[in-house]
């Protein structure tokens, strides 16, 4: 066996409508270039070709879903262009704003915020040298 | 792709102790400090961050979220499992194979944060 660094392999969001959450993140997986990869039980995985898979499902307990506070995932999206598009398209699609998308921290964090339809915290960002 | 997840800690110093200690079993450090928090590192992969809330109101774990960290081996997985014990983590599962190849072990963080080490075992 070959042994491969540790790394993040994936993250689960939870979700209490499956079938909701799966149509919204299709749609917005499918814009960043990411497509169903994998599905056990409930869990429904999410990659990108390259790097951690990201999952939605419902909680392992049966216990309702609940968004954390602190609890984010980011997706590096490419471009400040894209980011505009993906926090446009997530609030079209049913999301709650959380931040507009804009320079963030001064060190060329480019990036907007929005909670998915179970109050998830997401952020789509850019690291672009010039911001102007 | 992911570029980094973060996970809330209530008492953020505490926080970072045990993922200083833990991290490290498995070649994770320090990367970037942020406004709230810490961004720890790998030599792969999205970042770990490790904050306090934005809203700066109770951190919450939620229900149904989790990070799964692989790592290289059955053996790195027992050690990581056994290291948040002993650092004050919370079981939610022993090491195990969980079936397809699956090896994993699951537990809480000190602010009840659901983690999973596991490796993909051949045969």
């Amino acid at each position: 066996m070959t042994e491969r660094p540790a790394m993040i392999a994936y993250t689960i969001f939870g979700a209490n409508d499956l079938e909701k959450a799966l149509a919204f993140y299709d749609r917005l997986m499918a814009f960043l270039g990411g497509k169903r990869t994998m599905e056990f039980g409930s869990l429904v995985y999410y990659g990108f070709g390259r790097g951690a898979m990201f999952a939605v499902g419902k909680p392992y307990d049966k216990q309702p879903a609940t968004h954390g506070n602190g609890a984010m995932i980011a997706l590096n999206v490419g471009s400040k262009e894209k980011v505009h598009a993906a926090h446009e398209l997530a609030l079209k699609l049913g999301a709650a704003d959380e931040g507009a998308p804009g320079p963030r921290v001064g060190n060329g964090f480019y990036g907007a915020y929005f909670r998915d339809l179970d109050g998830n915290k997401l952020c789509v960002f850019t690291m672009v040298k010039d911001q102007g | 792709m992911i570029g980094y997840t973060t996970i809330g800690a209530k008492d953020l110093a505490k926080a970072l102790g045990f993922y200083d200690t833990l991290l490290a079993e498995i070649g994770g450090k320090r990367v970037m400090e942020t406004p709230n928090g810490q961004l720890y590192g790998f030599a792969q992969g999205p970042l770990f961050g490790v904050t306090k809330p934005y809203d700066g109101k109770v951190q919450n774990c939620g229900n149904g979220n989790m990070i799964a960290l692989r790592c290289p081996s059955k053996e790195k997985v027992d050690a990581f499992y056994a290291k948040a014990i002993s650092l004050g983590g919370s079981d939610e599962g022993k090491p195990g194979d969980r079936g397809g190849g699956f090896y994993g072990a699951y537990f809480r963080d000190l602010d009840g944060n659901k983690l999973c080490a596991f490796t993909m075992a051949s045969a």
